[in-house]
This record gives C-alpha cells, sequence and structure tokens, in this order.
C-alpha cells in the first residue's frame, strides 16, 4: 500500500500513467491531475490472433494507484460524462443509474442518450485534431465501434477492467466480453456491462415447443411448412437479423471453429454460397416476401399483432413489449436453439482524452455492481454479465416469459455460448443487400 | 455621401450575408466535391489522393447506386404528382364549391406543415403497420370484401415505396393548396362570370381560364416539392425497403454502416448536383417567362 501510495505521490508530482505516443505527452489528460507515465501500452497494435499471439490477462497493475487512490481522485474530480444509446428501457436504465451514482457518490453523472455512430466520430475526429481534453469519460459500445475507436487510436488503452474490483465478477469466459467483444481483443480496455440474448421467439398458443425447430438452421424447413409466419429484421437496421445470420454461418459454413477468435480472412467467405442460397430460399416463404422489417422493434410488434407466429429477436426487445402491455405474455415462447445464437456483451470504454478518468473507472466499477446488474435484468430484460446479480434477482423476473434460460450459472457453465465475429459479421452485413434484398 | 462611402456602406450591409453563404454553403458544398475525389482527409477511409473511382462506381450498371437513384427520382415524381393533384383538386373544390375555409378547417389543411418529418414517418407508420387503421381498410375492405387480390401488400417497408408516397402526399399537398388558393384568389372573378356568360362549365372555365393564370404557381409548388421530397431522409428512412433505397438513405447506409465515405460523399455531390439542375431550369423558366410579360 505505501509503495502504492509513493506510485499515486510520483504521479501526482508529474510523471503518470501513459498509452502510446500522444497520452504520454498528454500532461495532465489522464486521471484528471495525476497522468502520466511513459510506460508502453501491452497492446500498443491491435492482435487479432487470440490462439497464439501473446496476451497478458494482468492482476491489478503494480503500476497504477491504488483502488482508494482512484476514489480519492474521483471525489477530487467531481463530475463524469456518460454516454450510451439504445431502446426506450436502455435509456431508463442509463438515466436511473446515472441518477443513483450521483446520489451516492456525490460525483455528478452527467448522463447523454444518443448515438454510438455520433460519439465514435467524435472522439475519432478528436484523435485526428489531437484534442487532449474530450468530454466523453465512459462510452458503450458494440463490437464494430469499440474495433474503430480502438485501431484509431481513440481508446484509453489502460487495462482498467483489473483495476475494477466489482469486474472480477465478470465470468472468465471469453464469449462474454471479458477478453474479447464481437472477437475484437479488449486488452482489458473494455467493461461488459449487459448481456443480450438472441432468441427464436414463437407464438406459444399456436405452437408447441416441439412443432418450433430444434437447430439454428431449422427456420427454412420451418417456413416451408408455414409460409408467411416466419420473418427477421433487416442485419442492417437491427442486431437481432445479423446475430442470427452470424450464426448461420457457423452452422451452414464451416462451424465455429474456423471463424472463432481467428483474424478475418476474405478467403474464408468464398463458400458463403450456401448462406445466400439458404437465405434466398428462405425469403420465398417469410411474411410478405421480399420486405424485411426496419428493426428490432418492428419484429417485435408484428409479432405481437399476430402479424407473424415466429421470428428472431432478443430477450431485451420482447421484454420492453411485455413491460408495456403491448405483447400477450401467454403467447410469447422463447428458446435458444441449438447449437446456440451468439449473446454479445455490449460495455463500455473510456476514450483517449476523457477529462475525468478517475471518476469514469468508480463510474464503471459502480456499473458492475451487483445493484446495478440486478437493474440490468430488471429494467431492460437482458442478462446481467456479473452472474450474481442473476441470482439475487426475484422469482418473478428469473422466470419472466423473455428469459429463455432461467438457470444462467448453469448456462454460462456448461451451455453452448457463441460470440459473434465483428469483422465477418460485418462483411455478411455488406453483402446482405447485394445477395438477399436486391434479388429479385 | 460620396460614392467610397456609399460602396463601403454597401459592402457592410452585405457582408454578414456572404461570410453566411461562405462559411455555411460554399465550405461545406466545397469540402463535399474535394472528398469525392479523395482531396481530403475529413472522414476516415477516404483514399490518400485523387481519384475518379466513386464516379466510377457510381455510374457502374452493375452497382447498385443507379438503382437507388432511379428509385428516388421515381417515387419522388409520383409523390409531387399526387401530392399537386390532391392540393389542386382541393383548392378547386373549396372555389367551385364556394366552402369557406373556417379557422379549425384551414389549421386541419396547414397541419402537415407544422409537423417534423420524422414525427408523420412514424404516424404513417402506425397506420399503414398491418394492424393500423390504413392496414386493417385494406385487409378487410379491399382484400376480404372486394376480393382485389388474394393477399394485403406491405405498405411499409415494401420495395414499391407505397409509405413512402402516401406519407410524403400527406406532407406535401398542403403547398400546394396554399400556394395555388392564394393564386386564386388573385385572379379576377369577372373573367369567370365572362366565361359562364358565354355558355362555358366549369371543367371549360378551370382549364381555359385558371389554369393558364396559374400555371406558373403551379409549377413554383411543383418545384418545391419535388426538391424537398428528393432529398427527404426521415421518410424513407423509416417507412422505405431494405432494398431499393433512397438516395438519401443509401448515403447514410454508405457512410455510416459500410463506412465508404468516398461513396457517401460522392453521392452527395450528384445528388446536390441534380438538385441546382433542377432549380436553375425552374429559375430560368420563370425568367423566360417575367420576360415575356
Amino acid at each position: 500500500m505505501a509503495e502504492k501510495k509513493g506510485l499515486l505521490d510520483r504521479i501526482m508530482e508529474g510523471d503518470g500513467i501513459g498509452r502510446r505516443g500522444f497520452l504520454a505527452g498528454a500532461g495532465a489528460a489522464a486521471l484528471g491531475g495525476l497522468s502520466p507515465v511513459a510506460r508502453e501500452a501491452h497492446a500498443a497494435k491491435l492482435n487479432d490472433d487470440l490462439t497464439t499471439g501473446p496476451q497478458s490477462p494482468a492482476p491489478y497493475p503494480s503500476w497504477f494507484p491504488s483502488w482508494e487512490d482512484i476514489e480519492k481522485a474521483a471525489k477530487k474530480e467531481g463530475r463524469v460524462g456518460v454516454t450510451a444509446w439504445g431502446s426506450p428501457s436502455a435509456q431508463t436504465h442509463f438515466n436511473r443509474v446515472c441518477q443513483e451514482f450521483t446520489r451516492k457518490t456525490g460525483i455528478t453523472a452527467q448522463y447523454t442518450h444518443g448515438d454510438w455512430f455520433a460519439a465514435q466520430q467524435k472522439i475519432l475526429g478528436e484523435v485526428k485534431a489531437k484534442k487532449m481534453a474530450g468530454d466523453i469519460d465512459c462510452i458503450f459500445l458494440w463490437g464494430q465501434p469499440f474495433a474503430n475507436l480502438l485501431e484509431g487510436g481513440g481508446v484509453w488503452e489502460v487495462p482498467f477492467l483489473d483495476v475494477l474490483p466489482n469486474a472480477r465478477k465478470i465470468p472468465y469466459r471469453a464469449e462474454l466480453g471479458r477478453f474479447v467483444h464481437d472477437m475484437v481483443p479488449t486488452y482489458g480496455a473494455y467493461v461488459p456491462h449487459v448481456n443480450w440474448q438472441d432468441c427464436f421467439v414463437y407464438n406459444k398458443k399456436k405452437y408447441k415447443r416441439s412443432d418450433m425447430p430444434e437447430t439454428v438452421d431449422g427456420a427454412l424447413d420451418w417456413a416451408k411448412k408455414h409460409p408467411g409466419e416466419f420473418t427477421y429484421c433487416d442485419p442492417n437496421k437491427g442486431g437481432s437479423g445479423h446475430t442470427w445470420i452470424m450464426q448461420l454461418i457457423y452452422s451452414l459454413t464451416g462451424g465455429y471453429e474456423k471463424y472463432a477468435f481467428k483474424p478475418f480472412k476474405i478467403e474464408e467467405t468464398k463458400n458463403w454460397t450456401v448462406l445466400w442460397t439458404y437465405l434466398n430460399d428462405l425469403k420465398k416463404y417469410m411474411y410478405k416476401p421480399g420486405t424485411f422489417p426496419q428493426g428490432n422493434k418492428q419484429v417485435s410488434q408484428l409479432f405481437c399483432a399476430g402479424e407473424i407466429t415466429f421470428t428472431v429477436n432478443w430477450n431485451s426487445i420482447m421484454s420492453e413489449e411485455i413491460n408495456a402491455g403491448a405483447c400477450d405474455p401467454a403467447i410469447l415462447g422463447m428458446y435458444v436453439p441449438k447449437p446456440s445464437i451468439c449473446s454479445p456483451s455490449d460495455g463500455f470504454t473510456i476514450p483517449f482524452n476523457a477529462p475525468y478518468k478517475a471518476a469514469a473507472l468508480v463510474f464503471l466499477n459502480y456499473l458492475t455492481s451487483i445493484e446495478v446488474q440486478k437493474q440490468v435484468a430488471e429494467t431492460m430484460g437482458s442478462y446481467p454479465v456479473v452472474t450474481e446479480a442473476w441470482d439475487a434477482l426475484s422469482d418473478k423476473d428469473k422466470n419472466a416469459p423473455y428469459q429463455p434460460e432461467r438457470n444462467l450459472r448453469q448456462w454460462r457453465d456448461l451451455g453452448t455460448i457463441y460470440a459473434r465475429h465483428g469483422k465477418y459479421m460485418f462483411h455478411m452485413m455488406t453483402e446482405w443487400i447485394d445477395r438477399v434484398a436486391r434479388k429479385a | 455621401m460620396s460614392a467610397r462611402r456609399e460602396r463601403l456602406a454597401f459592402v457592410l450591409l452585405v457582408l454578414p450575408l456572404v461570410v453566411f453563404l461562405l462559411f455555411m454553403v460554399m465550405v461545406p458544398f466545397v469540402i463535399a466535391v474535394l472528398s469525392s475525389v479523395g482531396l481530403t482527409q475529413v472522414a476516415p477511409g477516404l483514399p490518400d489522393g485523387f481519384t475518379l473511382r466513386g464516379y466510377r462506381d457510381f455510374f457502374d450498371p452493375e452497382k447498385p447506386n443507379l438503382q437507388a437513384l432511379w428509385f428516388t427520382i421515381k417515387i419522388t415524381f409520383l409523390s409531387t404528382v399526387l401530392a399537386t393533384v390532391l392540393g389542386y383538386g382541393l383548392v378547386l373544390f373549396v372555389k367551385f364549391r364556394r366552402i369557406g375555409l373556417g379557422q379549425t378547417l384551414s389549421l386541419l389543411v396547414k397541419l402537415p406543415l407544422f409537423t417534423p418529418y420524422l414525427v408523420t414517418a412514424f404516424m404513417w407508420w402506425a397506420l399503414l403497420f398491418p394492424r393500423g387503421y390504413i392496414g386493417i381498410f385494406v385487409q378487410k375492405v379491399l382484400i376480404e370484401y372486394f376480393r382485389l387480390a388474394e393477399e394485403a401488400p406491405a405498405l411499409i417497408s415494401d420495395p414499391y415505396g407505397i409509405g413512402i408516397v402516401a406519407c410524403s402526399v400527406w406532407m406535401r399537398f398542403p403547398v400546394v393548396f396554399l400556394i395555388m388558393q392564394s393564386l386564386m384568389e388573385m385572379v379576377n372573378p369577372s373573367y369567370e362570370e365572362a366565361a359562364r356568360n358565354l355558355g362555358a362549365r366549369t371543367p371549360t372555365i378551370i382549364r381555359r381560364v385558371y389554369f393558364p393564370l396559374t400555371i406558373y404557381g403551379l409549377l413554383s409548388s411543383v418545384t418545391l416539392n419535388f426538391l424537398a421530397l428528393f432529398i427527404a431522409f426521415s421518410i424513407p428512412f423509416i417507412l422505405g425497403a431494405s432494398w431499393p433505397q433512397f438516395l438519401s438513405v443509401f448515403i447514410y447506409v454508405n457512410a455510416k454502416d459500410k463506412g465508404d465515405w468516398l461513396m457517401g460523399y460522392t453521392t452527395s455531390v450528384i445528388y446536390i448536383a441534380i438538385s441546382l439542375v433542377i432549380s436553375y431550369v425552374y429559375t430560368r423558366s420563370l425568367a423566360r417567362r417575367t420576360a415575356h410579360v
């Protein structure tokens, strides 16, 4: 402790924490007045060769200030700027979390509900302009923008996940965001917050579970038998569509092993004709052939209105419909087909030029507490990233009709959980318009 | 006041306008043009040097760009025609039926003008959704009662742009109505009386009296509506299909989803160029008319 304090003192006197060249020269940018030391990053460049490349799952970094000192510095900073995006329930969740954080810590959390693209572009623009004092301290991201920020030098590349006391409870499982997000390595500079689960959704008043396809690629056969009753959303407009198609890629074009944790290679997509054939066949038997709902919400509305009886959607989106009284809980059946459907864990990072980094760390630690993680399930209808929070939920929340797996501990220990490969998924999304939507 | 002072006063007077136009109109336009040929680095992923790749790709018939442009022109044209017919028809109806538009009716007609595009798009989405009023009407009346088709067509997210057209027409018909109503009021009623004395019926009066006297107002409203709908984003974004896409949505998808900023900027420049050509043709035709009068 004494040694750590000594280090903090030295930091406060002018040494500090540094990542990459620009941060080393950033003066007071990192941790408010606690900055920067000229230490090289463990991950100075984006490395997507996860199985053979050097990895360093570090414990609490010895060169980093102690948690107590960070908390003191955070109080001194007194504020933190948080940017996130998402559905109305996500907005409610983040608003509430920021208000409670302010009340409990006295550190003002200013929340901006915006869109990830604008926030990402803003930070990348600031990298270009070498603007060392930005105004975002915590930014909520999915895989692709995190990769863009990491590659563009917009992330504060400090393994802060190893610093947050509460983050130790995040599962040590590759697919759940601790090490990679959408197979983009995070180097500890990313704190997963919410674990979305994409599911098969069916009308259980009309069909029994045994009538529904067992496997992720069984949708085509089912749709042939029940024309006009299935749809999925445009993969460019909603995550439930592209996440399901990513899983189809695994199932139809060579298995998860072919893609998992490996660098993107265009040659690996050569046999995707089987995927395009599948999707074009499916198109003929879908609801209003030639049309694709423009988002997760549209899919859930079609389902709740009884227009379709089978689709793919997130647990969180279906929970919104149930909680808003727009969907009869008695019709909602949800399950994860075999072998699985990817369940991404979106979360937060700290931009390279965040002005209140200590407060950001304390805020992210709060986000990972059992209390807030419980709210992830209660307010957003998703899985918490901290499994312990699930245990603390009421039976009503655990057994909600939009939750496909009710024993999360068992599911996370023994279930088949897949991660999306961000780059292959992005490639699929750009190809889908030409290969599927534009095809007559 | 000396001529020099007068000139100085004039310069000072117009300077704010010039500065505004320069920085708010010209600079973004020049940046867009330069970016479309790779001569700026304002966005990530733009090429390092001069290139015409964006334009070559845009006009490549194998690629989807021209299809998006054609779809945009087609839908805009159809919406403009329908908005014009509806607006002009309503003016004629009010005029010849001698209906006095009270405050409430007048406000109702103008309501779309004060409604944001995004709100209107969502409103129409709710109406055209299979369980919305129009969706139910189409299903119950047109399909089940009159049996006009085996299945109700998709009214939203549809490849024919039905939703876009319906919403656009609702948004823009008041422009035609307001312009044409004020012009009609300005036509000397003695022309109509004279025509009636000579035995002309209403259709003839419309064709031979009102139409020629209001044609330039009609052209103005058509141009205004065409340009406004041509560059619309919210309506096609909310109500449009995965494909074909409106050009504005296409730019968004290229830039945001695909990160292809070169194509985004190229499409924007072509978009602006087409709008400018339409505006120029319209202005020229008006100028010629003024010269003849």
